[in-house]
């Protein structure tokens, strides 16, 4: 009678020990987890700086809004505008956002920006308003062993900009109608009799 | 004639196989590690479509990189105003 060759006592218990499938679930759900993780991570970071593009989107335009209507002088539009650009990036449910994920540069970047869209002959001063760089370090970060998520230091950038024009200032008005009394004299020879003291600056509506 | 005792014991076989696959697979992540590297694959993932779309849409409502997009955006186009009472061109 042919028997089985005994088992050693070292190769009965180990190997039941290493044919247990018990583990491999659990290192499925750690890879599965780790993968699936890091993707919710890139997908939230990038909705959450697309949504924070829209609210920037709207500071440029209330902040350009703010500084639109007319004023004194010009110091005292931007610093309407500044204001207001102040008031809601302080704001309490939004300036955590600011402080570290995002970035605004630029301040309330209220000016004059035609250079960047040059009119062929047309001189009007159209593209007046806010203008800020909005930085988005939450998609920067360093992923061990693969590497960075950007090509240098810099977090990911992009300007937002409302352009609004502006109203004239008091000042340009009261210019403006003391000026047209050279602009008259220069309309036709005959006007330049004309006596300069004559001339009362009036304003249809006021400056 | 027999081999020594010592010898024939399979006690470490698990060790040494542990040890090998431990340099398999630590190879296998260097490998990994800098073919991401190398081709910036992470990169790829945020910077790349930052750069080749959605800065160009944010800035200038067009996809694609800010400088090529910068000559589409809308204020850009012809429009006419009459500021000085000019006749249409």
């Amino acid at each position: 009678m042919i028997t089985a060759p005994k088992r050693l006592d070292f190769q009965s218990r180990r190997g039941s020990q290493f044919r247990s499938q018990d583990g491999l679930m659990t290192i499925d759900f750690v890879f599965a987890m780790t993968l699936v993780l890091v993707f919710t991570v890139l997908l939230y970071s990038f909705s959450l700086t697309l949504s924070v593009v829209e609210l920037v989107q709207y500071i440029t335009f209330s902040t350009a809004r703010a500084a639109y209507a007319a004023h004194v002088d010009l110091g005292s539009q931007v610093q309407l505008g500044t204001k207001k650009y102040n008031e809601l990036v302080g704001r309490r449910a939004i300036a955590p956002l600011f402080k570290s994920w995002f970035k605004l540069n630029g301040g309330a970047g209220l000016g004059d920006w035609n250079h960047i869209y040059p009119q062929r002959g047309d001189d009007s001063r159209t593209f007046w308003g806010s203008r800020i760089q909005f930085l988005s370090p939450v998609l920067k970060f360093n992923i061990p062993l693969l590497g960075s998520s950007t090509e240098d230091d810099s977090p990911p950038a992009a300007f937002v900009s409302s352009y609004l024009s502006r109203e004239p200032t008091s000042e340009e008005c009261l210019l403006f109608n003391a000026q047209r009394a050279f602009a008259i004299k220069n309309l036709n020879i005959s006007y330049r009799l004309m006596d300069e003291k004559s001339y009362f600056v009036m304003a249809d509506n006021g400056c | 004639m027999s081999k020594p005792q010592r010898l024939s014991k399979a006690c470490g076989q698990m060790t040494v196989e542990l040890i090998l696959l431990t340099v398999v697979f630590g190879g296998l992540s260097l490998f990994v590690s800098r073919f991401f590297l190398s081709q910036g694959i992470v990169q790829n993932l945020i910077q790349a479509p930052w750069n080749y779309g959605i800065a160009g849409m944010i800035e200038n409502g067009q996809w694609g990189p800010v400088v090529k997009t910068h000559d589409f955006h809308p204020n850009l186009m012809r429009r006419h105003s009459s500021i000085k009472g000019e006749a249409t061109r």
